[in-house]
């Protein structure tokens, strides 16, 4: 491969990517860029919103775990007095 | 930025890094075209060639402030556009694996226009055959970048910037048959 033709066609295909640049490319870089650093969030912002997502995290673990204890506890003291019941009954029978 | 001292670089870069946008607006002027150019070389796709481009120069103004070294704009700069580009092609080989598309989407080809030569043809053949690593070697070779430059733009040793060098022309040569000679 001839070297002169090789930086013949790097140039002609460099040329030809910087077609593919539209007008006003570096004032809408400079636009994006600023617009890009506006909207990111802050390190602060970002602490924040993941301590805010841990704590409701742990509100909605409490909140379930203690639902489900609750309910457990209701059925396994309906349980003993159903047994503490039928007991009784045996025994007044049996007297 | 050929006609550009290196004193007044280091000057445009400073100036840049204090958050002057004539100064960031001069560096990107300055230097589009070369970055065009080299992510056209490692994508091998012009389409791609505004959106990467783009996504490199909101990233050098994003992190220009934290450039130790303003001397070593340059490397800096197309070590960015190398990694920018080099994720891209990883980001769509990883949504080829989730969302495969039939093999005439895969390599949609080039709009008529774009490649006017047969020898032009058979270069962009050859160079799509190579890995991106290895395109952004010969473009950085192009642009007329020493070893030492190379190697640091690539974060690399010089031996193997030479050895990879060496390597990549091999195949070039190798893959480069315009329809007349073949």
């Amino acid at each position: 491969m001839n070297p002169d033709l090789e930086t013949r066609h790097w140039r002609d295909r460099q040329a030809h990517a910087a077609s593919r640049l539209s007008p006003g490319f570096a004032d809408r870089v400079l636009r994006m860029a600023r617009v890009s650093v506006e909207a990111a969030p802050s390190v602060l912002g970002q602490f924040l919103l993941g301590a805010a997502t841990a704590a409701a995290c742990a509100v909605v673990v409490i909140v379930v775990h203690s639902r489900v204890t609750q309910v457990q506890d209701q059925r396994t003291l309906a349980d003993w007095q159903e047994i503490a019941s039928s007991s009784a009954d045996d025994l007044s029978q049996a007297q | 930025m050929d006609s550009t001292e290196p004193t007044e670089l280091v000057e445009l870069v400073r100036r840049a890094q204090k958050g002057n946008e004539a100064a960031q607006r001069e560096l990107i002027v300055s230097y589009q075209h070369r970055i065009a150019g080299f992510v056209y070389a490692i994508t091998n796709r012009s389409d791609s060639v505004e959106d990467l481009a783009q996504q490199i120069f909101i990233k050098m103004v994003r992190a220009l402030e934290r450039l130790q070294a303003p001397a070593q704009f340059e490397s800096w700069l197309f070590r960015l556009a190398r990694n920018t580009c080099i994720d891209h092609l990883r980001r769509q080989k990883l949504r080829r694996i989730f969302m495969p598309f039939a093999p005439e989407h895969e390599d949609v080809p080039e709009p008529p226009g774009a490649v006017d030569t047969e020898e032009l043809d058979a270069l962009r053949h050859a160079l799509g055959q190579l890995r991106p690593q290895d395109r952004a070697l010969l473009a950085l070779v192009q642009e007329g970048r020493s070893h030492a430059e190379i190697a640091d733009a690539l974060s690399i040793t010089v031996a193997a910037v030479k050895a990879r060098l060496h390597r990549a022309r091999e195949q070039l040569r190798q893959y480069y048959q315009p329809h007349h000679e073949s």
